[in-house]
């Protein structure tokens, strides 16, 4: 017998049981795929929705859970909603959640739109409805809304301007998440900085705050603020846009599709930005965590950040034994110009336009959405304003930590103009350019133009590429010069 | 570590002690990662750099079983992942075969086409491959999470170069046996590629494991979510700051069956990477 004949068949032998095994492992796979591949599906009778929403699962603490009183955190609250609702329509409708991580939501929903594979509802922020209403993907809601009781007028101005395009309600607004000052009371106290009731002594122009945070950094050692200055250009481009709306000012005078960098607000707002960093006067290097963690350590005075960090700051102000123990109080962002105004975006519910949609679906998910409008004083314990005017006004939610003294915020609450696209990157881009000025030390001028520029050719980009369906669509920009958002 | 390395020079020993020292740099961050799934996120609200003080606690990974969807999503991961590592190998190794050994019209051509493979960027050719599951309808299923990831060319281009290394006195002998070309295949020189295959096969398994943007925009539906992103989906708005310690367990619980994996086959691993055959 020739050698390789030999080593062929000991190879085999020697194979054989591999073999086995791996086909035995083959089969066992394929079984246990076909089980998996038919276990789901909907029973018969109850109407089945989806909800895809970021927030994260917390099924494992909250499955069960139906009373939102019981659980915390935006994850819980909203389980419990979905399963409070789920209880109550047995039977009848059953909503199937569908949760995707945060940053990659607005992708796959990207995908599923392009793929035809739609939800029943969606959670999108307001400051990205324009993208998708622009491209005729969502739903007109106000007939559904007349038909299930939902009260358009109730919404706030912020959540209500943040919904409507080309005459249409697009969307149901969840909340207004906005930026606050988080401020530790026990160091402002070290520094003479608080009033005869306890309260933080806000300042009332640039000139008081540069003045009252020297004096802090003299009394205390520490930094006025505690700033997100690394690998977070949104802190610094809801900053800049809150500075320069108090001012009365716009990063789009001239309409949606051009941003301008060089009027005297923005420079205004980022001078003082630049001037409390290079005198230190708020921390350096820090993100969004290490900001946090300083904060609660007792690191700085001031922490601008948002409405959503006050069910946490306020559980660990209650707590004994740590910086923020009965020290703690959020407000506002004080008005440093002339009128009041602060960065806000909301959470909102949309339908996307889906041709395979029953009406029973359809009325099912309007059903629900009004369901989530009436529970909206649920949703505040999680930090964030109503989107309901009358649940802000009632005395319900001013009885929870702080929120008496948070409604104005829903009020003043100000973004982009809601029909300028890309917005997510085109704050992207802002924050970069005045963290570049800010902290690298990045000519002020100079930069801005640059930013400017990559800002208007993005926009520009996208002009070209949807301008015509822009138009088809019906959406005529609605903000003017100066404003955005807000009520102003 | 035998005594023979350490009987050599000084520059034997200082050699090795770098090694060390760097192995242990290495770990660093993964014992970091550990250390902070073992602690509360609360604890990590505030500081994070007090690695080995008490309170240590197991209920972050408490909190990931206690999701019964984890259990789904891990049998997922494993269907996804084996059915892919084991049909990358077969399409690969047959590919690489009759691109080595076989001669047709238009050979060169086409293996200069799955090559070109390699220069495609994934985000290019995803939105028309999402389009065309949809209209197969295929999204939501394993067929679906499966078949787009056995185009590799990677695969093609590491089997044919394997294949042609293997010396045709080998082919020719059985030839002369009158076997047939599949047999030829199987029974001579497919064995004879164990190696390629080793390290094909790890690199698949580990991408088919660790792949997050096709299961992404594949799979709505969370019982079909594979391990990643079914975690992915578990995690906060904020998991940076207020779930630390819940997103480092996330971290750990993914990479325990690799490192499994790896504890099992460790011998073929480092064989394969080495470019060797096991013993």
């Amino acid at each position: 017998m020739k050698p390789h004949r030999i080593q062929q068949r000991t190879t085999r032998r020697a194979r054989s049981p591999l073999r086995r095994l791996a086909v035995a492992a083959c089969l066992g796979l394929a079984g246990i795929a076909a089980f998996a591949q038919g276990q789901g599906g909907a029973s018969g009778g109850e109407v089945h929705i989806t909800l895809a929403r970021f927030f994260g699962s917390c099924d494992a603490e909250y499955g069960q859970v139906t009373d939102p009183s019981k659980a915390s955190s935006e994850c819980g609250i909203i389980t419990a909603l979905t399963n409070r609702f789920n209880a109550r329509e047995a039977g009848r409708i059953r909503v199937d959640t569908q949760v995707v991580e945060h940053s990659a939501y607005y992708q796959q929903l990207g995908a599923r739109i392009v793929g035809g594979d739609l939800p029943s509802i969606a959670i999108m922020h307001s400051s990205v409805l324009g993208d998708f209403a622009k491209r005729d993907l969502l739903q007109p809601l106000e007939d559904g809304f007349a038909r299930e009781g939902v009260d358009v007028a109730d919404f706030t101005p912020h959540a209500r301007h943040g919904v409507s395009f080309g005459g249409h309600v697009v969307a149901l607004p969840y909340d207004s998440h906005a930026a606050l000052w988080h401020i530790n009371l026990g160091l402002m106290k070290q520094a003479g900085l608080v009033d005869e009731k306890g309260h933080a002594r806000l300042p009332a122009s640039v000139e008081e705050l540069l003045q009252q945070a020297r004096a802090f950094k003299r009394a205390t050692g520490k930094p006025y603020f505690v700033w997100l200055t690394l690998n977070d250009p949104s802190f610094f481009a809801r900053s800049v846009l809150g500075l320069v709306a108090q001012q009365g000012g716009s990063l789009f005078p001239r309409g949606d599709r051009a941003v301008d960098l060089t009027t005297p607000q923005v420079r205004e707002a980022v001078q003082f930005m630049r001037t409390v960093y290079a005198e230190g006067l708020s921390t350096r290097n820090m993100d969004y965590s290490a900001a946090l963690q300083a904060f609660m350590a007792g690191a700085g005075g001031v922490m601008p950040n948002g409405t959503w960090l006050l069910g946490d700051l306020t559980t660990r102000a209650a707590k004994p034994g740590n910086p923020l123990s009965r020290q703690y109080e959020a407000v506002p962002e004080p008005t440093l110009f002339r009128q009041p105004a602060t960065w806000a975006d909301s959470h909102v519910w949309v339908m996307l336009r889906n041709p395979r949609q029953t009406p029973q679906e359809r009325d099912a998910a309007l059903r629900f959405l009004r369901f989530l409008n009436d529970e909206s004083l649920a949703w505040a314990r999680t930090g964030q304003l109503p989107a309901r005017q009358s649940a802000v006004d009632s005395a319900a939610f001013k009885a929870l930590p702080m929120r008496a003294s948070l409604g104005p915020v829903a009020a003043h609450g100000t973004g982009l103009p809601t029909t300028v696209a890309r917005q997510s990157r085109v704050m992207g881009v802002l924050g970069d350019t005045v963290a570049a000025i800010v902290v690298s030390g990045e000519p002020l001028e100079a930069t801005l133009a640059k930013g400017q520029q990559r800002i208007n050719r993005l926009l520009e980009r996208e002009s070209r590429f949807l301008g015509a369906s822009a138009v088809e669509a019906g959406v005529a920009p609605t903000a003017q010069a100066g404003v955005s958002h807000g009520l102003r | 570590m035998s005594a023979r390395v350490w009987q050599n020079g000084p520059w034997d020993r200082a050699l090795m002690g770098a090694a060390i020292v760097l192995a242990l740099l290495w770990m660093l961050p993964l014992a970091w990662v550990f250390a902070l799934s073992l602690k509360s996120n609360a604890v990590l609200m505030e500081r994070t750099d007090a690695l080995l003080t008490t309170p240590f606690t197991l209920r972050n990974y408490a909190d990931i079983l206690a999701n019964p969807a984890v259990f789904r999503w891990v049998l997922n991961s494993c269907v996804v992942a084996l059915a892919q590592t084991a049909l990358v190998l077969f399409i690969s190794s047959l590919a690489g075969y009759g691109f080595a050994r076989c001669e047709f019209p238009g050979r060169r051509i086409a293996f200069a086409l799955a090559l070109a493979g390699l220069a495609v960027p994934e985000p290019a050719v995803v939105i028309p491959l999402h389009r065309i599951f949809a209209e197969l309808g295929l999204h939501n299923s394993y067929a679906g999470l499966i078949l787009p990831r056995l185009a590799a060319p990677f695969g093609v281009f590491l089997m044919t170069q394997f294949f042609k290394a293997i010396p045709r006195e080998l082919e020719e002998a059985a030839l002369m046996d009158n076997a047939s070309r599949w047999k030829i295949f199987w029974r001579v020189i497919l064995p004879q590629t164990l190696p390629a295959q080793a390290t094909l096969g790890i690199f698949s398994f580990l991408a088919a494991w660790n792949d997050y943007l096709w299961p992404l925009i594949s799979a709505t539906r969370p019982e079909m979510y594979t391990l990643t992103l079914g975690l992915a989906a578990t995690q906060t708005n904020f998991a940076q700051s207020e779930g630390l310690g819940f997103l480092m367990a996330q971290a750990v619980f993914a990479a325990l069956p690799v490192l499994v994996l790896y504890a099992f086959f460790q011998r073929h691993i480092v064989a394969a990477v080495a470019g060797g055959k096991a013993a």
